[in-house]
């Protein structure tokens, strides 16, 4: 009970005997974030109802006729 | 021998290159479809609507779609006429009904050569009056144009 007593006392005195202060910076194998890895590189494709592109619609068909010059 | 082959050959081709060309424009430059312009589609709808209406000024046409006969009055053609192909032509009009003048049809005219004229060989009701609670008469589109051809959207 004595030394446990004499152990607890001394234990500021072990903190004020560190010999720097702060924190000890985190150590590390390797710098940098690790890569993210996947199943598979690129992307899914795309899916569509249908291919192509919807055809345009118009007022009227062809084109403006010429005037006589 | 070969000198006297060599001369016809020669000759040959003088002659025939020059009537290979006058007959092609002999056979293409006569049938080549003439151009028509502003001028000459107007000119024909104004002689076709004239042909088409009674004393009364009144153009009776049988609705392409419903088959009912509408008595028209003309007001007008949209600019601008148009030409659909080489030898295709077009023309938007607007036809209001006879003692109705809010209520607009929308008659599309396709007309093509006939001699040095043009004539008119289909007639569409583009837009049929319709009424809204908000906005009165308006012409409602029966069809749209995809690829100079007509699709109905109903």
């Amino acid at each position: 009970m004595r030394i446990f007593a004499i152990l607890v006392l001394m234990l500021p005195l072990a903190v004020l005997a560190a010999e720097h202060g702060g924190e000890a910076a985190e150590t590390k194998e390797h710098g940098g974030q690790p890569a993210a890895s996947k199943e598979h590189g690129g992307k899914p494709a795309e899916k569509k109802e249908h291919g192509g592109k919807p055809a345009e619609k118009k007022e009227h068909g062809g084109k403006p006729a010429e005037e006589r010059t | 021998m070969v000198r006297r082959y060599h001369a016809w050959r020669v000759a040959a081709r003088a002659c025939v290159a020059p009537l290979l060309a006058a007959l092609s424009f002999a056979a293409f430059g006569e049938t080549s479809p003439r151009k028509f312009y502003v001028e000459d589609i107007k000119d024909a709808m104004a002689a076709h609507i004239q042909a088409e209406v009674d004393e009364r000024g009144v153009f009776h046409l049988r609705d392409d779609h419903t088959g009912k006969m509408l008595a028209l009055k003309f007001v007008k053609i949209h600019d601008p006429v148009r030409q659909i192909d080489g030898a295709t032509y077009f023309a938007c009009t607007d036809f209001e009904v006879v003692g109705e003048a809010d209520k607009l049809y929308d008659i599309d005219f396709w007309l093509r050569p006939a001699g040095d004229k043009l004539e008119v060989f289909d007639t569409k009701v583009h837009k049929e009056p319709r009424r809204s609670l908000i906005y009165g008469w308006f012409k409602y589109p029966r069809y749209t144009f995809i690829d100079d051809q007509v699709v109905y959207l109903y």
